[in-house]
């Protein structure tokens, strides 16, 4: 077998499909979290009127935080897409 | 050495500069880490992986600092700030990726790998946001 075009298209296409669920995933959760973290900060401020500044700095780092986990996997992605290690493993494993 | 800043200058305390400071250690270390073990072009990548995380934080400081001082005249409006804030973030971690994977050629995994732990910098935001008081 070697490493034809229909391969080669059919690895990308699979790889951006994948990318997709990764992204669309990420973003869900990363929403989820953000949705969570302003609920709080919210009820903090309803509770404590002058605590905002500090709770708001607390929640932006915090979510900065939360927001590393949907960015580490943006840099997996941008990594299947532009450096693509499949097609390094398909060719190695076909010999070619 | 203290990283608050003097009254007279009137600035909103974040606690940034304490991650700024922790993230660019652990940036130099990663990259020494990276040329020791699997040479230059791999410590390029991780100070690259690094410098896209500590840029993320100095961004998100201004517009802290900007939002302060529009909740001072307008409060409620600040939360705009924000928003621009977390899009501006997004963008420009999509660009510098694409810019450092696609264009540079960078090798993915040391920028990944720096890029991953240098966000623990974030953990260490609590004693400066706690100081502050306006």
């Amino acid at each position: 077998m070697t490493l034809t075009p229909e391969l080669v298209t059919e690895l990308y296409a699979s790889t951006t499909l994948i990318v997709g669920i990764m992204l669309a995933a990420a973003g869900f959760a990363s929403a989820l979290g953000w949705a969570m973290i302003c609920s709080k900060y919210l009820e903090g401020i309803a509770r404590q009127p002058e605590m905002r500044a500090q709770l708001m700095t607390q929640m932006l780092f915090t979510g900065g935080l939360m927001e590393a986990f949907p960015m580490i996997v943006l840099g997996m992605s941008m990594w299947f897409i532009f450096a693509n290690p499949f097609l390094g493993a398909v060719k190695s494993a076909l010999g070619g | 050495m203290s990283f608050k800043p003097s009254p007279d200058q009137n600035r909103f305390e974040t606690g940034a500069a304490k991650i700024l400071a922790v993230q660019s250690l652990l940036t130099a270390g990663l990259a020494w880490a990276f040329y020791y073990y699997q040479g230059l072009l791999a410590a390029q990548a991780a100070l690259y992986g690094g410098c896209i995380v500590i840029f993320n934080v100095w961004i998100m400081n201004r517009r802290m600092q900007a939002a302060a001082k529009i909740a001072q005249i307008a409060p409620g409006q600040e939360v705009k700030v924000f928003y621009i804030a977390a899009v501006q973030k997004f963008v420009f971690t999509l660009g510098f990726f694409i810019l450092g994977m696609g264009l540079v050629g960078l090798p993915p995994i040391p920028m990944l790998v720096a890029f991953a732990i240098v966000q623990i910098g974030y953990f260490f935001n609590g004693q400066g946001a706690y100081h502050n008081h306006k």
